[in-house]
């Protein structure tokens, strides 16, 4: 299987034939990475958590279903991204993400340079603030991409949509949030 | 700022974002849970589950929400007569199957043998929950389940529930009790929505519970078909 180990898989063989344990371990392993896809989409902590929960339980009852010689992780995403979507439709409005910048500097860094035009609290606090103020589209692309570390094919997945709107869509959000980014 | 430097921003922003702590997820996990069911159209509708006696109320069957007008008992399976049906869709006999595995690989996991017809060789099966299934080409594309019920309170894993008229009956298997259930009911499966159902046969052999259904199987080729299962 390409690119998953091998211990992934014999998870998904031993889950699909019903054993909830090894599904347990399959969540653990993504828990983080779908909470935090959730949270980008709902903007709420307790909206992502119920959205990452019942995702995973839908992703179980349809478990059967998964071809196991494809990725897991994509797909779990995929479901919970799904339902954290309908939980924001259903609440009928726009995601405000309160993310903030952790550190003061960059390890390590001990002064500003031309590599890293993020080099303080303030300058990284603004960046963020240019990307959360991007319309979702462009906001979502942006921080599966960057911020989650994602794949081209995780984000398509995530964002329903296909590989090749990831390429177009990261492309002009580059475009929009350097100017935002400038401009503020 | 050009754009890959902002690229470059951005993936150093990663590591810097404070994000809410992740929870720690508490799933309930038992594959044999399923979701409550909505209200369905008013009828008189017969209600067929096979599941464990003892489950039966954890399981929550339908019938908080529909009145149980009759029901008979098979071992491990319990078939009711309600008033209303339970939304369901109707798919393939295969559309939830699991991924295949051997036969000895489901007969090491569920520990029994698992019954087959003559000439059947050692085809793949389908193994989920305490259940195995296997899709079969005669007499007519038929899918057979078998699960074996150790006591009344192991584990349970089928339930099904039908909707229509009547046509439910008691029946002789080579020997074995058996109940006929006419299609048009909902059935209930692990790891899968409900879904209409076609004509199904119920029996017990071995202390293994089986179920045999096909979109037009008939009574009599079921029980015939039926008999020869060792």
């Amino acid at each position: 299987m390409e690119g998953r180990p091998l211990e992934e898989r014999e998870l998904v063989l031993r889950a699909q034939r019903g054993d909830a344990r090894a599904y347990e371990e399959i969540v653990r392993t993504h828990q983080q990475i779908a909470f935090r896809v959730a949270y980008l989409v709902t903007g709420n902590a307790a909206e992502a958590e119920d959205a990452a929960q019942e995702g995973f339980i839908k992703a179980w009852r349809a478990f059967g279903r998964f071809k196991p010689e494809l990725p897991v992780r994509p797909w779990l995403l995929q479901i919970v991204a799904n339902e954290a979507r309908n939980r924001r439709r259903s609440a009928g409005r726009r995601a405000q993400l309160a993310l903030r910048a952790e550190r003061a500097a960059l390890p390590g860094a001990t002064a500003p340079s031309p590599e890293h035009a993020v080099v303080d609290a303030a300058e990284r606090q603004r960046l963020l603030e240019a990307l959360d103020g991007l319309p979702d589209d462009a906001r979502l692309v942006l921080s599966c991409r960057f911020l989650l570390g994602l794949s081209e094919e995780e984000t398509a997945a995530t964002l329903d949509v296909k590989r090749g709107t990831v390429k177009s869509r990261t492309a002009r959000a580059l475009d929009r949030l350097k100017e935002t980014y400038e401009r503020a | 700022m050009n754009v890959p430097e902002l690229e470059r921003d951005l993936e150093a922003l990663a590591a810097e974002v404070a994000w809410p702590p992740t929870p720690e997820l508490r799933l309930q996990l038992d594959p044999r849970r399923r979701r409550r069911f909505v209200e369905g159209r008013r009828a008189l509708v017969l209600v067929v589950a096979v599941l464990l006696l003892a489950l039966a109320v954890a399981f929550a069957v339908p019938s908080a929400r529909t009145a149980i007008l009759r029901f008979f008992h098979l071992r491990g399976a319990t078939v009711e007569l309600v008033d209303r049906l339970p939304p369901a869709q109707e798919r393939d006999l295969g559309a939830d199957l699991a991924n295949p595995v051997s036969l000895e690989q489901a007969e090491r996991d569920l520990g029994f043998r698992i019954l087959l017809p003559p000439h059947a060789g050692r085809p793949p099966v389908h193994e989920f929950a305490h259940t195995v299934s296997m899709l079969l080409a005669a007499p007519e594309p038929v899918l057979l389940t078998e699960l074996h019920v150790g006591n009344e309170n192991g584990p349970g894993i089928l339930k099904k529930v039908a909707g229509i008229g009547s046509g439910v009956e008691w029946v002789d298997v080579g020997g074995d009790p058996g109940l006929w259930v006419p299609g048009g009911h909902v059935f209930f499966g692990p790891g899968a929505p409900a879904r209409i159902a076609g004509n199904v046969l119920l029996w017990v052999h071995g202390g293994i519970t089986l179920r045999l259904e096909g979109k037009h199987l008939a009574k009599n080729a079921a029980i015939r078909f039926a008999s020869t299962i060792r």
